[in-house]
């Protein structure tokens, strides 16, 4: 549009719009103006039709609202009630996933302890039963008789090698390392009662050190030498088990 | 910019906030206080449409369009320019089912009207001017609707945004309005006041 055909557009508006304009064609006001007021007559002449006060309009209006707050409500209702129920199923799910990674964790814990707990180093077999006794008892056990009564501290200071009934056992034995673990001495050892030579072949057993492995036999040697008193032996008997090497 | 058309702005956008937060009666009590309630049933019958069906259709407007819909509203400032988008939506969508009838009666209309200009001599110019504006909304709706825009305080962005055109094209277009109407005027020109 020219600059002129602008203004007498933006003129022309602003006429239509009651604002007033100075050096405006004459011809373009008496248009707006003549407009104007056809368009202000025609629609008082409209609106002198429409009643002031419409009660009608406005209860028709008011009673249909209502239904629709009321039927959006129970659609809130249902709507909510879908979202806990999917919210719940969500809660379920995760809980249970939660405890599944739980679990999962603590058998894991369970199985590295047990791992921790699986003795694998021969014992020593030239240890006398109560230095034995006092190796797997602990220190602070010592202190105390077998009944529970409490012997002092000097009690470690006991020389345990002066009891009685205490095999005297060869150092060189070859059934008190890993290294020197033979099958025979230890047989030999063990036919004498020797709990750590019963542990030492079970773990031969076990591991198939200079014996072919076999974990039933291994088993079998760990209980006997658990029969003895041996907590080690014990706990490797449950490890073959819980490891489900043994039924 | 006009106070009157500053204040029916914030009218509309004060009633368009009170639906948007749930509170439809006092919308109401206001939008039957500020005139609405006759500025669009008018607004629909000047499109044609009768007393009634207008009442109905703004029933309709207000329970379908201002309660459900004002939060679909972008910019609030602009309220009333989309109340009125809407309700000509509306009216079209009406003015659909009536076309056929409406045809044959606006076609007497025009005949009558055309009659009555040249025939009439008794005929005053603002009447004149009322009977042409009558054959004008007949042949140029859309002309007509953007005339009604302006004559109610639209500025040139507000009615860009309600006929959904450019800021250029919208005052091509309201030019062609002038220019259309022209013509019309013109028989009443020679009447004298």
């Amino acid at each position: 549009m020219k600059n002129k055909d602008q203004k007498i557009l933006q003129n022309w508006i602003d006429t239509l719009q009651g604002i007033s304009v100075r050096g405006m064609d004459s011809k373009v006001r008496l248009e707006a103006r003549l407009l104007k007021k056809a368009w202000l007559e025609e629609s008082k002449k409209i609106e002198n039709k429409i009643p002031d006060h419409d009660p009608a309009f406005y209860q028709n209006i008011k009673e249909a609202l209502k239904k629709k707050k009321d039927k959006m409500a129970s659609k809130n209702l249902w709507t909510s009630f879908f979202e806990n129920k999917f919210k719940a199923f969500l809660v379920v799910i995760l809980g249970t996933g939660v405890v599944y990674a739980s679990k999962k964790t603590y058998d894991g814990l369970v199985s590295v302890a047990e791992e921790l707990n699986h003795v694998v180093l021969a014992k020593d077999t030239t240890k006398t039963k109560a230095e034995n006794e006092i190796e797997e008892n602990g220190f602070w056990d010592e202190h105390f008789d077998k009944h529970g009564g409490f012997t002092g501290f000097w009690s470690r200071y006991i020389p345990k090698i002066n009891e009685r009934n205490i095999p005297i056992v060869e150092v060189d034995n070859f059934c008190s390392h890993n290294a020197t673990l033979n099958f025979n001495a230890c047989l030999e050892l063990a036919n004498q009662y020797n709990s750590n030579a019963r542990f030492n072949l079970g773990l031969m057993y076990e591991l198939g050190v200079n014996v072919d492995q076999n974990y039933l036999q291994a088993y079998e040697w760990y209980k006997k030498s658990s029969a003895l008193g041996n907590e080690d032996a014990r706990s490797n008997m449950e490890y073959l088990i819980k490891k489900g090497l043994v039924y | 910019m006009t106070k009157e058309k500053q204040s029916k702005r914030h009218q509309a956008t004060e009633i368009i906030q009170l639906f948007r937060e749930g509170r439809s009666d006092e919308a109401l009590v206001l939008f039957e206080k500020y005139g609405f309630r006759k500025e669009f049933i008018c607004f629909a019958v000047t499109r044609g449409i009768d007393y009634e069906d207008a009442s109905d259709l703004v029933q309709k407007f207000i329970i379908g369009k201002l309660y459900m819909k004002s939060d679909s509203i972008e910019h609030i400032e602009y309220a009333r320019t989309w109340m009125y988008m809407v309700f000509r939506n509306m009216i079209n969508d009406q003015g659909r089912v009536l076309t056929k009838n409406r045809e044959v009666s606006l076609d007497e209309a025009r005949d009558q009207s055309y009659e009555e200009a040249s025939v009439e001599k008794n005929q005053t110019r603002s009447d004149c001017v009322q009977e042409q504006l009558k054959i004008f909304r007949d042949k140029e709706p859309k002309h007509a609707e953007v005339v009604d825009y302006i004559l109610k305080g639209f500025d040139v962005e507000e009615v860009r945004l309600t006929i959904g055109r450019s800021y250029a094209a919208t005052r091509q277009f309201m030019s062609q309005c002038r220019k259309k109407f022209k013509p019309f005027l013109e028989r009443c020109l020679e009447i004298d006041e």
